[in-house]
C-alpha cells in the first residue's frame, strides 16, 4: 500500500502561490495512491521549465533532464525496463515547442506511457513569453504586438498521429484529473493527457476563473470516445471547452511488437556476464 | 610485382555491384590464407558517378592501402583515365571493350609514350558473354573476375564456399549460374594471358585442413571493418539498447545491431533524430541497460548538449563519432579527423566524459567493449572516435581476444546492498567521486536524477559551496578514470631520430612509412595517442622531451592533435603533416612530405 505521504520528498515545491501546477502535482500523487504503484517502480521524466520541475517534489524515481527531450529519455527508459510505469511531465513550451518532434513520433510509436502536458499558453520559466499554444493575439515580453500565429491544437495533432488515448483535464479540477491520470496510465499504450493550467504569474487571460466559466466534462455530454470524428469536433470547439477522454482506442504498444524485447524479459533484468559472440565472429569468415 | 601479392582496383558507376565483387575476392583470398586490407572510394550518390574499390592482398597483414596497382578492373571509362597511371609495369586492366570505350590514346596516356605497352589491356566482351552464353548481365562481373582468378592461377575450389555465404539464401541456381560464369572467366585467361601476369597467388591454407568454410581450415580468419568490430565489442559488453540516426559512415553500426536485435536479445530503434537517439540512450542508461548511439559529426553536434547530460546526471552512455570531414554535411563518404576537439568539448562548461580514440579493428572492438565498463565505473560519457577509412575500411584479423575481457558495472548497487543504506544519496560524494548507484525498479534507491546542479540527494541546488563540491566530485571521477585509461603507446625503437606522432588510422600508414624507411637506415618510431580526454599530460610529456624529432601526422588542417598536446604538455610539435582532401594517408604520400 502506497499512501500520499511516501510521496513526500525532503523539499517543498516552489511555484508561485497559486500555480496550477500544484493541482496537478496532487492528481497525480492521487493517481499513484489509487492504482496502488510501487513508488520504486515508477519514473517521471520531465524536461525544463516551471512544470517540469514537478518530479523533484514527487517521491518516485525521476529524470530531470534537457528541454523539450523528456520523452525520448522516457522511451529509453521503458525500453530498457518495460515493467516501470512511465509517466512524462513537462510543459507546453517544451512539448510542443522545442520538443515537438518527438511528441508526435512517440504517439505513432505507442510506447505504453503516459504523457501529461502542463499546458498554460506561456512560458513560464522564461519569465512569460507566448508559447505554442498561446490564444492568437496574446502578448509577451518576445510579442508585444500580440502573436500572429494560430495557436497548436494538441487534441487534434494527436488524434491525426494516432494517439491511442487523448485527454485533456483541467488543474482546477482536481478529482476528474486524477481519474483521467489513473486511466491514462491503465491504459496499454501512449496516453497524452493535456492540462489546463493556469499561469497566476503571467497569464492573465487563462485564468481559472476563464477555465471554471468554459470548460465542461465530454464524459457528462454523452461524447462517444470510439468516434474519431467526433473527437475531432470537440477538440475544434472554442466557445465552450471539454475536458475528458477524446478518444481512446486498443492497440499493440511497440515494446510488446519488438523483436530485441521477445522473450519478455526487460532488458535491465538480463544477465550479461557471459555473452557467446561466437556466431557474429564467424559470420565474417 | 611478386607471387603471393596482388593490389587490385575495381572501379566503375556507383550500383555497378563493385562492392559486391570485392567482397567475392576479399573474401575468396581470405579464405586462402591470405591478409586482404581493402578499402572503397565512392561518392555520396546511388548510382552513376565513380566509385572504386582497393584490395591489398598479402602473405602480411596490412593497415593501409597503396595506390600501387598490378590489376584494374574497370566497369567505366573514368576508372581507366584516373587509374592508369597507378598500374605498375607488368600489371592488366580488365574491361570490356564493347561498353568501355577507351581511346587509342590509352598506352600514351600512360607515363607517356615511352611506356608503350607495359601495361596489358585486357579486353574482354563481358556484357556480350553475360547475356548470350548465361542470359543475365548481372554475371558479366563474375567474369571480370574469374579472369583475374584465372590470371593468379588461384584455386577456385575455395570459392564455392564463399559464394554459399554470399549469395546461400538465393539459391543454388545462382550460385551455379556464379560459378559458371566465373569458370568462363578463367578460361579466357587461361587461353591467352595466363602466362603474361607473373604474380600468382597460391593457396596457402592446407588443404587437408580446409573444408568449405574456414572454420574446419587451420587459419581462421575475419574479414570485417572498423564498424563491424566496434558492434562486436559492443555485443559482448552485453550493450542491449541502440539508438541511432543513420549517417555516414556510422549508419553500418545501426544496420549491424539491428541484424543481430533478435539472436542477441538488443532492442534496437531508428529514432527521429540525434538529439532523440542520445536522450534514449540516456533514459537506457539511467534504467540501468548498457546502450550506444553511433553518429557522424553532424549528429554528434545535435547530440552536444545530451553528452553534457549524461555527465552531470552521471549516466554512463557510450557514442561513436565515425569521422568524415565537415562542417555541415562536408564530404559525406569521406574521410578525416577533424572531430577531435569537437568530441572533447561538445557539451557546455569543463567537459566531464571520456574520449577515446581507436586505430586499429583491435582498438575498435577493445574499446567498444572496455568503453561500456568505463562508463558504468564513472558512471559518465564515454565517446570512442575514429575516421570514416578505419570506420568503414575492411581488414583481415583473427578472431577477437576475448580470454581477459570481464564486465565490471562499477558501483551499480544490489537489491541487498541497497536494502543495507539507510538514507541514500544517488550523488553521494566519495574519494573517488564514484556514488553508489540505484536504478529505477528497485527499492531504497528512489532519486531524482537532475540536471540543474544538484544535492548529493538529486535535488536541484543553487548554494555556490555545494556547486564547487559537486563539481569536485565529478572532476575527482575523471582523475581517477585517466589511470586506468589507454595511455601514449610509443611503437618502435625508443631511440629512433624521427617520431610520427598520430592518432585513428593514420597510425597504420606511419607504421608502414616507417618500415619502408627502415630500410632504406632511417630510424623512425610511432606515437600512437590512444585517449583524447583526460589527456596522459605526464606520460605524453615525458615520452616528447625525450623524442629528438617530432613530426604531427593527422587529418585536419589546424593540427587539432598538435593543438591538444601543446594545451596539455606545452611543448609545440614544429614540424607537421597534415591531409585534409578528404582522402586517407599513403605511407608513400607520408614519406613525400618528410623533408
Ligand atoms: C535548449 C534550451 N533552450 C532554452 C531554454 C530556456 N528555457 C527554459 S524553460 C523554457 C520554456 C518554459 O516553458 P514551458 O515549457 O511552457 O514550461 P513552463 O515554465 O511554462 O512550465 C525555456 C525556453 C533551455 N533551458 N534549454
Amino acid at each position: 500500500m502506497t499512501n500520499l505521504k511516501d510521496l513526500e520528498t525532503r523539499d517543498k515545491s516552489n511555484w508561485c502561490p497559486g500555480c496550477g501546477n500544484f493541482g496537478i502535482q496532487t492528481a497525480i500523487k492521487q493517481a499513484i495512491v489509487n492504482l496502488s504503484l510501487d513508488p520504486a517502480n515508477v519514473v517521471i521524466s520531465t524536461g525544463i521549465g516551471c512544470g517540469s520541475k514537478i518530479n523533484q517534489w514527487i517521491e518516485t524515481y525521476g529524470f530531470a533532464g534537457l528541454h523539450g527531450r523528456s520523452l525520448p529519455v522516457a522511451m529509453g527508459v521503458k525500453l530498457a525496463n518495460h515493467n516501470l510505469t512511465v509517466i512524462d511531465v513537462g510543459g507546453d513550451g517544451d512539448g510542443y515547442g522545442i520538443g515537438m518532434g518527438h511528441f508526435i513520433h512517440n504517439m505513432r510509436r505507442n510506447f505504453d506511457m503516459t504523457y501529461l502536458v502542463e499546458n498554460n499558453q506561456v512560458y513560464g520559466l522564461t519569465l512569460g513569453q507566448t508559447s505554442p499554444t498561446s490564444d492568437k493575439g496574446m502578448k509577451g515580453p518576445s510579442t508585444p504586438f500580440g502573436i500572429i500565429e494560430d495557436p497548436i491544437n494538441p487534441i487534434r495533432l494527436a488524434l491525426s498521429s494516432d494517439c491511442t488515448f487523448v485527454a485533456r483535464g483541467f488543474a482546477g479540477d482536481i478529482p476528474h484529473l486524477t481519474g483521467l491520470i489513473e486511466q491514462g496510465i491503465s491504459h496499454k499504450g501512449f496516453a497524452l493527457i493535456d492540462i489546463f493550467q493556469p499561469c497566476v504569474t503571467f497569464n492573465k487571460i487563462n485564468t481559472y476563473a476563464y477555465f471554471r466559466q468554459k470548460v465542461y466534462k465530454l464524459e457528462e455530454a454523452g461524447h462517444d470516445a470510439t468516434n474519431l470524428g467526433e473527437a475531432f469536433a470537440r477538440a475544434g470547439e472554442s466557445e465552450k471547452l471539454p475536458i475528458g477522454i477524446f478518444y481512446k482506442v486498443e492497440k499493440p504498444t511497440y515494446e510488446s511488437s519488438d523483436v530485441g524485447l521477445k522473450d519478455g524479459v526487460p532488458r535491465a533484468q538480463v544477465d550479461i556476464s557471459e555473452i557467446d559472440v561466437s556466431e557474429v565472429e564467424e559470420s565474417f569468415m | 610485382m611478386k607471387n603471393g601479392s596482388l593490389n587490385i582496383l575495381i572501379g566503375g558507376p556507383a550500383g555497378s555491384g563493385i562492392e559486391k565483387s570485392g567482397q567475392v575476392l576479399a573474401l575468396s583470398f581470405v579464405r586462402a590464407g591470405y591478409f586482404v586490407f581493402s578499402n572503397m572510394e565512392h561518392s555520396s550518390q546511388i548510382r552513376g558517378g565513380n566509385n572504386f574499390l582497393r584490395l591489398r592482398i598479402d602473405e602480411n597483414a596490412h593497415e593501409v592501402h597503396t595506390e600501387e596497382t598490378d590489376a584494374i578492373i574497370a566497369f567505366d571509362k573514368q576508372t581507366i583515365d584516373e587509374h592508369i597511371h597507378e598500374v605498375v609495369e607488368g600489371g592488366v586492366i580488365i574491361f570490356d571493350g564493347e561498353s568501355v570505350e577507351i581511346g587509342n590514346g590509352v598506352d600514351s596516356r600512360f607515363r607517356g609514350n615511352d611506356n608503350n605497352g607495359v601495361v596489358k589491356m585486357i579486353d574482354v566482351p563481358l556484357k556480350k558473354m553475360a547475356s548470350e552464353d548465361f542470359g543475365n548481365p548481372l554475371v558479366a562481373n563474375m567474369i571480370s573476375l574469374g579472369v583475374l582468378f584465372g590470371l593468379t592461377e588461384f584455386e577456385m575450389s575455395v570459392i564455392r564456399g564463399v559464394l554459399e555465404k554470399i549469395w546461400g539464401k538465393k539459391g543454388a541456381e545462382i550460385i551455379t549460374m556464379n560459378l559458371k560464369a566465373l569458370d568462363a572467366g578463367k578460361k579466357i585467361a587461361d587461353e591467352k594471358w595466363t602466362k603474361g601476369f607473373v604474380v600468382k597467388m597460391p593457396n596457402r591454407v592446407d588443404s587437408r585442413l580446409r573444408g568449405n568454410d574456414t572454420k574446419s581450415g587451420n587459419d581462421s580468419r575475419m574479414f570485417l571493418c572498423g564498424n563491424d568490430a566496434l558492434c562486436i565489442g559492443a555485443i559482448k559488453a552485453g550493450c542491449k539498447f541502440v539508438g541511432e540516426y543513420p549517417m555516414t559512415p556510422s549508419s553500418s553500426v545501426l544496420h549491424f545491431m539491428a541484424g543481430w536485435a533478435e539472436k542477441y536479445g538488443i532492442v534496437v530503434k531508428h529514432v527521429e533524430d540525434e538529439i532523440a537517439a542520445v536522450h534514449s540512450v540516456i533514459g537506457a542508461g539511467f534504467a540501468g541497460v548498457r546502450a550506444i548511439a553511433a553518429t557522424s559529426g553532424g549528429g554528434f553536434a545535435l547530440m552536444s548538449e545530451g553528452i553534457g547530460l549524461a555527465g552531470m546526471n552521471e549516466v554512463p552512455i557510450v557514442v561513436v563519432d565515425v569521422m568524415r570531414p565537415g562542417p555541415a554535411t562536408g564530404l559525406p563518404t569521406r574521410t578525416g579527423q577533424g572531430d577531435l576537439q569537437f568530441m572533447i568539448h561538445a557539451g557546455q562548461d569543463d567537459p566531464i566524459k571520456i574520449v577515446l580514440l581507436a586505430s586499429s579493428p583491435e582498438e575498435c572492438f577493445e574499446m567498444g567493449f572496455e568503453a561500456f565498463n568505463l562508463s558504468e565505473k564513472y558512471q559518465l560519457p564515454v565517446i570512442i572516435g575514429y575516421d570514416k577509412y578505419l570506420g568503414e575500411g575492411y581488414y583481415t584479423v583473427p578472431a577477437f581476444k576475448k580470454e581477459s575481457l570481464k564486465i565490471d558495472r562499477g558501483k551499480l548497487l544490489s537489491a541487498s546492498e541497497l536494502e543495507k543504506i539507510s538514507d541514500y544519496k544517488r550523488y553521494l560524494r566519495t574519494d573517488d567521486g564514484v556514488s553508489p548507484r540505484a536504478i529505477p525498479g528497485q527499492k531504497n534507491g528512489i532519486h531524482r536524477a537532475t540536471s540543474d546542479e544538484h544535492t548529493e540527494y538529486g535535488e536541484i541546488c543553487e548554494d555556490a559551496e555545494n556547486r564547487k563540491a559537486m563539481v569536485d566530485k565529478r572532476m575527482k571521477k575523471m582523475e581517477m578514470a585517466l589511470k586506468e585509461l589507454p595511455g601514449p603507446e610509443l611503437i618502435g625503437d625508443a631511440d629512433a631520430d624521427i617520431t610520427f606522432v598520430t592518432w585513428n588510422s593514420s597510425v597504420g600508414a606511419c607504421l608502414e612509412a616507417a618500415e619502408i624507411l627502415r630500410e632504406k637506415k632511417k630510424n623512425i618510431n610511432v606515437l600512437k595517442i590512444r585517449t583524447a580526454w583526460p589527456f596522459h599530460k605526464k606520460e605524453t610529456k615525458e615520452i616528447l622531451k625525450k623524442v629528438k624529432r617530432p613530426i604531427l601526422v593527422e587529418q585536419n588542417y589546424n593540427g587539432q592533435m598538435g593543438a591538444l598536446i601543446a594545451e596539455q604538455t606545452g611543448i609545440i610539435i614544429q614540424e607537421k603533416i597534415l591531409k585534409y582532401d578528404g582522402r586517407p594517408f599513403t605511407a608513400k604520400e607520408i614519406i613525400e612530405n618528410l623533408k
